[in-house]
């Protein structure tokens, strides 16, 4: 059993069903994002872990104690939970000092003042706060109230870290910095850290374990890597990614005695033996897996298919540029590199490894045949 | 080893991991310390709000004790449609029923027009113009109000009054020496006058509020685009503060039917009667049941008014554009308008608030009254000991032991039905925010709204029907300081429990449940994180309640008895015996009370709010 463990947990708000039967297990020390589009259930899962929304239905345990069971009507409220959590607003107390802030969930356990105080004092220290604590919150800075509320998390010494989207009030620069202070905060305290988020750059970055939500339900649990590399489903594929994935409907079939994704446009191989033809098909592929070929340059070795696109618009940005393309009515992007001059209006050629392409089932947007991990 | 490794050992360990928490069996919202709180709220509503209207309904149909006056029929305790008759299908219908309803009505409708005039144009001057003294004329439009209406009626009577009701004539009479007629001494024309004078701050202050919050870019785009000043007018600024211009109207419309005080001074000497004075004269002849049926009538005349404003106001305000941020707005140039402009906005100041003040304090200090002149100067009104001839006896308001207990009242009642209004406002705002979408959240806040809809007047007289006599477990209430305390503050819970809302809608709930996080239990986060947070709310709600009740004479009038009387309800009851200066003396008393209060009040409300 994991520290947190979720049974076919359900939620609905009256109509609405928030979380769909999710059942997610979280071993000691692991960082797990929740990701997903607002409203994909992912808030409302780490708030019933917290106790503060009441599911309808399934069971969780936290640290081997079983605190909600609709079967046996028990619901253990939150303050009994022993969890901590950081919310987007960070809902520091107006009215109390950073020290007092802090030192809230002591006092709440009646420790000794003089314990309060050097812990309190101890975890300051390690949050880079020790100067500010006689501030009130609205002294400081967007990234020390975060650090304030992280702090007043880890001084009470929760079970389970719970963070609801920390970084999403903060400018680009201070969420840079505060990635890599929470990366510090997990690694230095090796704390089970259930972490919601939209933003899959800080999923990607922080999390040791992903889970991506959508409508209620689990779409995909995976490491980061796994998550990028083989999305389980067009919805995963689509929704991760620094750029939109590029897509394109085909059918299987045989050629030459080879199971390959068929287009008007283009035909690419596909590894493996060949499975049922005549399937429905979505190709997906990485913008940066798309290899631009300028017209005189011969097509690189490898299994793969070729396809001619033209130019809609290009984003030059040094180092790596991309630009939009048309192919077959939809627009792609493509990732290209310093020494490749298209213009808008240009026809260019793509290659599309098969090692690269990902296939997806039209009906129900599952994976058919998993990519081999490529060079 | 060091605090950090400490830290992280401790962390290892679950330390809280006892399982007393648990609750089993029970339905599982129903022991949340929230859920409690609002049963025990419903409850609480439940018996003061909704039973005393149900039972004022079902009342009228019962014939009561004291009808065998009225007709041999009468068996005290059986069912009967004699009392609706009464009011609807007999001879007196016209006097009791359709005489006061058009009186009330035309003084509504006088009343809103005048009132829109006055505000309206006030606050155009203020937030839209260069009008001089702009901002001290901003502070100053809204002091009539907080003076009690009736006060103002006591003044007019004092310029205008002619001796058809005995004593001396007003300051007008003496002065030019001709007798103001009738009409303009009393009736409709004077209580429109200065219910006007009194209401027009509701309309200054939503208009002036919407013209301040009105995109100027808005209009300043139309005339970009060549559109003449009259048409920017008519087509952009005023859709844009219709909502505020129809809400202002019709709650100064529902105010002034609901008015008592005014138009019993000014009305009563010429007979004319409006509801709430008619209510007011059939208690007084012991004939509740009829008071009681013209109390629904008032009630269901304002509950139309004001569903018809929510709903048109509802509707239109989705054209509002009102953000956060103000607007620059570029002044209108008045120019030769200037001082014509501020000798309006002067004198409507000037004679809602500043002259009544003076002439309550002049004609407290007069020998006769009605003699303007030094010689007739006296303070024995003020000071006299007990046994003076000149004051009948009555020792001089300083000295007037009844008078002292009054003001005692005055303070003790408002302030205790106001930290009950405050306190179950402030609940209620917890147990609604909360509860968000869940039934009795809704049960609550509309139940707590209901009081709105009753006038004054009405109320009272609801409350004095059901706890004359002893109800279930609470005893007969008549008569004690406690029924006044309950009436007042549950009148005006709507206001208290609206701040109460605000408020609680203000302090995210985020704030709470990180204090349940960290393993606050309900008591200590109510304490530590609720109760700091919304205490400045609560003060408002506080203090809205406070003034209120000190200036409160319609609602209490059917209550007070002599041990419970209070400033308000002793300035009447000096008018009726013609003691005019006393009756001006304690008004005096009571607006400066007033002053002091809003003053101290603000003062403290600033200082609590510190960090």
């Amino acid at each position: 059993m994991g520290l947190v463990d979720l049974r076919c947990v359900a939620k609905a708000f009256g109509p609405v069903v928030a979380v769909d039967r999710v059942s997610l297990s979280i071993e000691k020390g692991e960082f797990v994002a929740l990701l997903g589009p607002s409203g994909c259930g992912k808030t409302t899962t780490l708030r019933m872990i917290a106790g503060l929304e009441v599911p309808d239905d399934g069971e969780i345990h936290l640290a081997g104690r079983r605190v909600f069971s609709a079967q046996e009507r028990i619901v253990v409220p939150p303050q009994r939970r022993n969890v901590g959590m950081v919310f987007q607003s960070y809902a520091l107390w107006p009215h109390m000092t950073v020290f007092e802030n802090v030192a809230f969930g002591l006092r709440v356990q009646r420790k000794p003042r003089s314990v309060i105080r050097s812990e309190v004092r101890t975890v300051l220290a390690y949050m880079q706060l020790e100067d500010l604590e006689r501030r009130y919150p609205h002294e400081l800075s967007g990234g020390q109230q975060q650090r304030v509320a992280l702090a007043r998390m880890i001084v009470a010494r929760p079970a389970v870290f719970l963070m609801d989207e920390p970084l999403s009030n903060l400018d680009a620069k201070l969420r840079t910095e505060m990635r890599a202070e929470l990366k510090r905060l997990h690694r230095d305290l090796t704390a089970t850290t259930v972490y919601v988020t939209h933003d899959q750059l800080e999923a990607l970055t922080l999390a040791s374990r992903i889970v991506v939500m959508k409508d209620g339900t689990i779409q995909q649990d995976a490491a980061p890597s796994t998550l990028y590399e083989r999305p389980a489903n067009l919805f995963v594929a689509e929704f991760v990614g620094s750029y939109p994935v590029n897509l394109i409907e085909g059918r299987l079939a045989v050629e030459h005695g080879r199971a390959c994704f068929v287009h008007p446009e283009v035909v690419v191989p596909t590894e493996g033996p060949p499975s049922a033809t005549g399937e429905e098909l979505m190709l997906a592929i990485r913008p940066e897996d798309v290899v631009l070929v300028p017209g005189e340059v011969p097509p690189p070795a490898g299994e793969g298919g070729c396809l001619t696109a033209t130019v809609k618009a290009v984003f030059p940005a040094g180092r790596e540029s991309t630009a939009h393309v048309d192919v077959g009515g939809r627009t792609w992007t493509v990732v290209f590199g310093k020494g490749i001059a298209i213009e808008v209006g240009d026809r260019v050629n793509l290659f599309l490894p098969s090692a690269r392409i990902l296939l997806y089932r039209r009906d129900t947007g599952e994976l058919v045949r998993e990519r081999s991990a490529g060079p | 080893m060091s605090p950090l490794s400490q830290l992280r050992m401790e962390m290892r360990e679950n330390r809280r991991s006892s399982a007393r928490g648990l609750w089993r069996g029970a339905p599982r919202k129903l022991g949340t310390p929230q859920f409690l709180l609002s049963a025990v709220l419903l409850v609480v509503l439940a018996v003061f709000v909704i039973v005393p209207v149900g039972t004022i309904a079902v009342d009228t149909f019962v014939w009561q004790a004291g009808d065998v006056r009225l007709s041999r029929e009468a068996q005290p305790g059986a069912l009967t449609l004699f009392h609706w008759q009464r009011v609807f299908r007999s001879p007196l219908t016209g006097h009791l029923l359709t005489t006061p309803l058009v009186n009330s009505i035309l003084v509504g409708v006088g009343t809103a027009a005048l009132s829109l005039a006055l505000g309206g144009l006030l606050a155009w001057f203020v937030v839209r113009t260069d009008m001089p003294f702009r901002r001290v004329a901003g502070a100053l439009a809204v002091v009539p109000y907080m003076i009690p209406s009736y006060t103002l009626a006591l003044a007019w009577l004092t310029l205008f009054k002619n001796q058809r009701i005995g004593g001396t004539a007003g300051l007008f009479q003496y002065l030019t020496g001709v007798a103001p007629p009738d009409w303009v001494a009393y009736g409709f024309f004077p209580t429109v006058i200065v219910l006007a004078l009194h209401y027009y701050p509701f309309v200054f202050l939503l208009i002036s509020n919407a013209l301040a919050s009105v995109d100027t870019s808005l209009e300043e785009s139309a005339e970009v685009l060549g559109a003449p000043r009259s048409l920017v007018l008519r087509r952009i600024t005023l859709p844009v503060i219709l909502p505020a211009v129809l809400s202002g109207t019709i709650l100064t419309f529902s105010r002034a039917i609901g008015a008592f005080g005014t138009p019993y001074f000014l009305g009563s000497p010429v007979r004319f009667f409006t509801l709430p004075t008619m209510i007011y004269s059939n208690i007084g002849m012991r004939f509740p049941s009829t008071a009681n049926i013209l109390v629904l009538v008032l009630i269901v005349l304002s509950t139309i008014l004001i569903f018809v404003s929510q709903k048109m106001v509802g509707v239109r305000r989705s054209f509002v554009t009102i953000s956060g941020k103000g607007f620059r707005h570029k002044p209108v140039e008045l120019g030769r308008w200037k001082y014509p402009a501020l000798a309006i906005t002067g004198s409507v100041i000037l004679f809602a608030a500043v002259l009544p003040f003076i002439m309550f304090f002049w004609q407290s200090v007069m020998e006769y009254a009605g003699t303007y002149s030094f010689s007739n100067f006296t303070s024995a009104f003020w000071l006299a000991p007990a046994g003076t001839r000149l004051t009948e006896g009555e020792p001089g308001l300083l000295r007037n032991p009844e008078v002292l207990r009054a003001a005692w009242n005055s303070v003790r009642l408002s302030a205790t039905a106001a930290l009950v209004a405050a306190v179950l406002g402030s609940l209620i705002g917890y147990v609604v925010v909360k509860g968000r979408g869940t039934v009795i959240s809704k049960a609550i806040e509309q139940v707590s709204f209901l009081p709105y809809l009753i006038p004054s007047i009405a109320f009272g007289a609801i409350y004095l029907n059901v706890f004359i006599r002893p109800w279930g477990p609470i005893p007969a209430l008549y008569g004690t300081f406690l029924l006044l305390v309950l009436t007042c503050a549950f009148r005006n819970l709507p206001f208290a429990a609206r701040s109460g809302v605000s408020t609680m809608i203000q302090v995210s709930g985020e704030l709470e449940e990180a204090a349940q996080t960290l393993g606050a239990g309900w008591f200590y986060r109510f304490r530590r994180v609720v109760f700091p947070l919304t205490i400045r709310g609560m003060i408002v709600g506080f203090s809205l309640v406070f003034m209120t009740t000190m200036r409160e004479l319609s609602l209490i009038i059917l209550l007070v008895t002599p041990q419970t009387r209070t400033l308000t309800t002793m300035t009447m009851r000096y008018q009726e015996q013609g003691f005019v200066q006393f009756a001006n003396a304690i008004t005096v008393v009571l607006v400066v009370m007033s002053v002091i209060g809003v003053w101290a009040i603000r003062k403290l409300g600033g200082q609590s709010g510190g960090s």
